[in-house]
């Protein structure tokens, strides 16, 4: 362990010269954990205060729902949240690869080779979270000025208290050593590091049979809506998520054959074999929006109940109101989570992938091109599963709607627009990664 | 061994009193401090030399994938020098086909379409492309394994796909930089009599930058730098070529093969270390 801590004290001091590509994976890498620690706080805090208000004396009747629906939202962000880390991590070691297979050949061991790993996680994750709980801190005054059950909330109660900071920097350090650690394994095995590549496996489609069933579960299920509660609303919406994180990579694989067998342009093409070669890391990028753009295409229908015009009673219509808000909240932070595991994500395929960057790049590849096709493979999936998702809900609205509420087709354009720049948000990300392919095929 | 110059050829690719020069002050380096080439067309040249001296620079600057400190590239009489990024960019991907150590095939892609994806690049229409990159690796012993990973194939018949890659587009001049450095010296010298055959059916000029005298050999004349200047040339005997290992003969049935000739006088022997290039240069 000493010479483990010694030798990556010494790494360390060595990649710190300002001329090291390295250090621009390691800012990434920060910057993934501290904004995934900042919205977990902030998401923890949103959760504390519904919580607090619930237990205050003379809550309203509604106050449970209002903590269970925050629990909900909590619960959708979790997966964002944990790609977001886990990103972050395996850009944390993407650069490293050559160099920690390098140490195997000379002689380190697997043990050492995975320390290195974790301490380089570590210190990365330490440092994104605690800067992150800076900009928890930063948020709290913006959060604040939310409107939930009639009133903004107390900076007080967007405070989640020392243990729960404590506990978030804990989680994001934890998964920051489970993720280096799993992507490193190859590295770990064999001292040349090499990781060919094969024809990937096609994915089954028993994941397909899934979604059929789960959808005609959902079907029997909802029909009876009004006599199940809300946690079982809560327990659904979770085997909901399970089953699109089954189907969306056999979805994502589907698409990118298409794709691919339908390309005519060299970007197309790229992006294609791309989704087929890891249909699940495309996923990953675009699954968390998806999901929440569906909830929040559930959750704007409420809104139309909450006008004066609907007959709901003051309270209801605040309650609904509000509903539809954290729908669109959810969606915002799910969106700006995705940005960001979609930036590091991609700038991780591209460190991975330098030396064919640079030699295409030599070989007279416009980089633009190269360019295109990361955007294609973040855009075609996120169209299909955002397009899908946004497609269903309004599948939803458009029933409501037509029952003597036209005036409410803002609500609509609302939705749309919410979901356009979520989706943006992720190409931005996706476009973000373009500084990286410039710094690596540098001559 | 034929000690003199064949007869003035034309000039296909040239440099002229090429300069560059690395940093500024006293610790500036000059990795190329004034070279003058001609290269004539299918013919082949191996710029050899020892680490630092100057070899990757200079078909960098041949390229133009680099523009030099001073001096001039001449292609087809035109100095690329002077050209815009952008020009050079498509000159290249136009002009110019390249091979180098690794790290070059996209692993996504298989084999029939990462070589042809000089083609669709240029906006030919796909299957056209792939049908045209095919052929290629049919001509290079590759058919049946269109549909390969890059991680499904050896070394030898990865580098043989950035061959066709690198043919694909019917090139000028093919540059190739260090081509059998991550191959072991059966399966380099495979891959070099399929290179130089493959150039000479195209009508390809080729440039290989090596520090390996048996690659070297491979090519018609020898190129020797040493700190940033020609320090002399090498012509091989008309018609010889160096004995491909037999499983590659089947695979080039239309290049002539010639007793391998007796060792050539080594250039430039590495007597001294040379300068480490700044910037990753000299790989």
């Amino acid at each position: 362990m000493t010479a483990t801590w010694s030798l990556w004290r010494l790494l360390r001091r060595r990649g710190a010269s300002s001329s090291d590509p390295q250090r621009l994976t390691t800012t990434l890498a920060i910057i993934a954990f501290a904004v995934a620690t900042a919205l977990l706080l902030v998401v923890l805090g949103g959760v504390g205060a519904f919580v607090d208000r619930a237990a205050a004396p003379g809550a309203d009747a509604d106050a449970e729902s209002y903590v269970m629906f925050a629990w909900i939202a909590s619960g959708l962000l979790v997966v964002p949240l944990t790609t977001l880390g886990a990103a972050a991590a395996r850009l944390a070691v993407a650069r490293r690869d050559a160099r920690l297979a390098a140490l195997r050949l000379a002689g380190a061991s697997t043990g050492q080779v995975t320390g290195l790993t974790v301490l380089d996680a570590t210190a990365q994750a330490v440092t994104g979270a605690l800067l992150g709980v800076v900009g928890y801190l930063a948020l709290i005054p913006l959060v604040s000025l939310l409107r939930f059950q009639g009133r903004t909330f107390e900076l007080a109660e967007l405070w989640t208290g020392v243990p729960i900071i404590l506990a978030a920097l804990a989680a994001v350090v934890l998964i920051a050593v489970v993720s280096s650690t799993m992507s490193l394994r190859r590295v770990a095995i064999t001292p040349l590091g090499v990781a060919n590549r094969v024809q990937p496996p096609g994915l089954t489609w028993l994941r397909a049979a899934v979604a059929v069933g789960a959808v005609i579960v959902f079907a029997v299920v909802t029909t009876s809506f009004g006599q199940v509660g809300l946690s079982v609303i809560g327990v659904m919406l979770v085997l909901g998520f399970t089953t699109l994180n089954l189907v969306g990579p056999f979805t994502v694989w589907v698409v990118g054959r298409v794709t691919a067998h339908r390309a005519r342009t060299a970007a197309t093409l790229l992006a294609g074999r791309r989704m087929i070669d890891d249909p699940k890391t495309a996923w990953r990028s675009v699954g968390g929006v998806a999901l929440a753009t569906f909830i929040a295409g559930l959750a704007s229908i409420t809104s139309l109940f909450s006008s004066a015009s609907s007959g709901a009673s003051p309270e209801d219509a605040q309650f609904l109101g509000d509903v539809a808000t954290g729908g669109y909240l959810t969606l915002g932070i799910a969106g700006l989570l995705a940005a960001v595991s979609t930036g590091v994500m991609q700038a991780g395929n591209v460190i991975a992938q330098r030396e064919e960057y640079r030699a295409l790049s030599l070989a007279g590849t416009d980089l633009r091109v190269l360019d295109s096709a990361r955007m294609r493979e973040t855009f075609i999936p996120l169209v299909v599963t955002v397009g899908t998702s946004a497609g269903f809900a309004l599948l939803f609205m458009l029933p409501v709607l037509g029952a003597g509420m036209i005036a409410q087709w803002s609500v609509v354009v609302q939705f749309v627009v919410s979901v356009g720049v979520a989706a943006g948000l992720v190409l931005a990300g996706a476009a973000a990664s373009r500084t990286v392919v410039r710094e690596v095929v540098r001559v | 061994m034929q000690p003199t110059p064949p007869p003035p050829a034309p000039v296909l690719l040239a440099a002229r009193s090429l300069q560059m020069v690395y940093g500024t002050g006293p610790t500036a380096t000059h990795a190329l401090a004034g070279v003058d080439l001609s290269i004539a067309p299918a013919e082949s040249v191996a710029i050899m030399g020892p680490s630092g001296s100057g070899k990757t620079t200079l078909l960098h600057c041949l390229a133009g994938i680099v523009r030099p400190t001073s001096g001039s590239v001449l292609w087809r009489e035109q100095d690329i020098a002077s050209l815009k990024d952008t020009q050079r960019t498509a000159l290249r991907r136009s002009d110019f086909g390249f091979v180098f150590q690794s790290g070059q095939l996209l692993p996504e892609l298989p084999a029939v379409e990462n070589a042809a994806l000089p083609l669709m690049l240029g906006g030919m229409p796909r299957a056209q492309a792939v049908a045209t990159a095919a052929v290629r690796l049919g001509e290079l012993g590759l058919a049946g394994m269109e549909d390969r990973r890059p991680g499904e194939l050896s070394g030898g018949q990865a580098q043989r796909v950035a061959i066709a890659r690198a043919l694909v587009g019917s090139p000028g001049v093919i540059f190739a930089d260090e081509p059998t450095g991550a191959l072991d010296q059966t399966t380099g010298a495979e891959v070099m009599a399929v290179l130089t055959q493959a150039a000479a059916r195209s009508g390809a000029a080729l440039v290989v930058v090596t520090h390996d005298p048996t690659v070297a050999r491979w090519c018609s004349r020898t190129v020797a730098m040493r700190d940033g200047l020609v320090s002399g040339e090498f012509y091989a005997p008309t018609g010889h070529q160096p004995t491909a290992p037999a499983t590659q003969q089947a695979t080039a049935p239309s290049a002539p093969q010639a007793p391998a000739p007796a060792p050539q006088q080594a250039p430039a022997p590495q007597q001294a270390p040379a300068p480490q290039q700044p910037g990753g240069q000299g790989r």
